[in-house]
């Protein structure tokens, strides 16, 4: 998961391994991410989710490109 | 000791401190031999609480990374390193906090610094994340993704 400066880096990063665009989010789009995806782990009532948890974040969120790239195992 | 007071003071220590402590210092912390402390590394990462190294100490605690990263995270006292571009909004999200994070581009090494607002986010729009493998494949290899 990285970071660039401009749509036009990552296709040439993508060209230059020959491989397939994944995801690529704006930056809120990014921390709309973060946000629903990390919890403060220093409370006491914390817990790691369960995959249908971290699948309904997910859903929830409605990133591009589609539910099939955002789907879990 | 308890599994929960353990995963309290991993992320208590590494949210203070910048780095999560080793099993050298969860044993002096309560007062355990080092055999102890790394059974008590091994229950906290097999209950997927933290990512442990082949030595079995921590090696990510999401979204904290124990080694350098390309994202570098500063808070007003602490600085952290992140384990990928997502994460590096993961420590501002997580802790509450507003923070400036330094990054480059995965391209061409460009350095880029964005500011975090603890409630807004970023501040900039400028840059893009990209997130190479979807999402059945991100814990074939935790590292990689």
């Amino acid at each position: 998961m990285l970071f660039f400066r401009s749509e036009e880096h990552l296709d040439r990063w993508l060209r230059r391994r020959d491989v397939q665009r994944g995801a690529m989010l704006t930056l809120a789009d990014t921390w709309r991410l973060a946000q629903a995806w990390y919890p403060d782990r220093r409370r006491a009532e914390w817990r790691p989710r369960t995959r249908d948890e971290s699948q309904e974040i997910l859903d929830g969120l409605a990133l591009e490109p589609g539910r099939e790239f955002w789907t879990l195992a | 000791m308890e599994n929960d007071a353990a995963r309290i003071f991993v992320y208590s220590r590494v949210a203070e401190r910048g780095a999560p402590p080793t099993s050298g210092e969860i044993a002096l912390q309560f007062d355990i031999s080092a055999d102890r402390a790394r059974e008590s590394l091994a229950t906290l990462g097999a209950a997927r609480k933290v990512i442990l190294d082949t030595t079995g100490e921590i090696r990510m605690c999401g979204p904290f990374s124990a080694s350098a990263t390309r994202f570098r995270v500063h808070g007003a006292r602490t600085s952290w390193w992140a384990n990928c571009a997502w994460d590096m909004f993961g420590i501002p999200a997580s802790l509450g906090i507003d923070a400036q994070v330094e990054t480059s581009c995965a391209c061409c090494d460009e350095p880029a610094s964005i500011a975090v607002d603890a409630i807004h986010g970023p501040k900039s729009d400028e840059g893009i994340v990209h997130i190479l493998l979807p999402a059945r494949r991100w814990y074939d290899d935790i590292g990689f993704t």
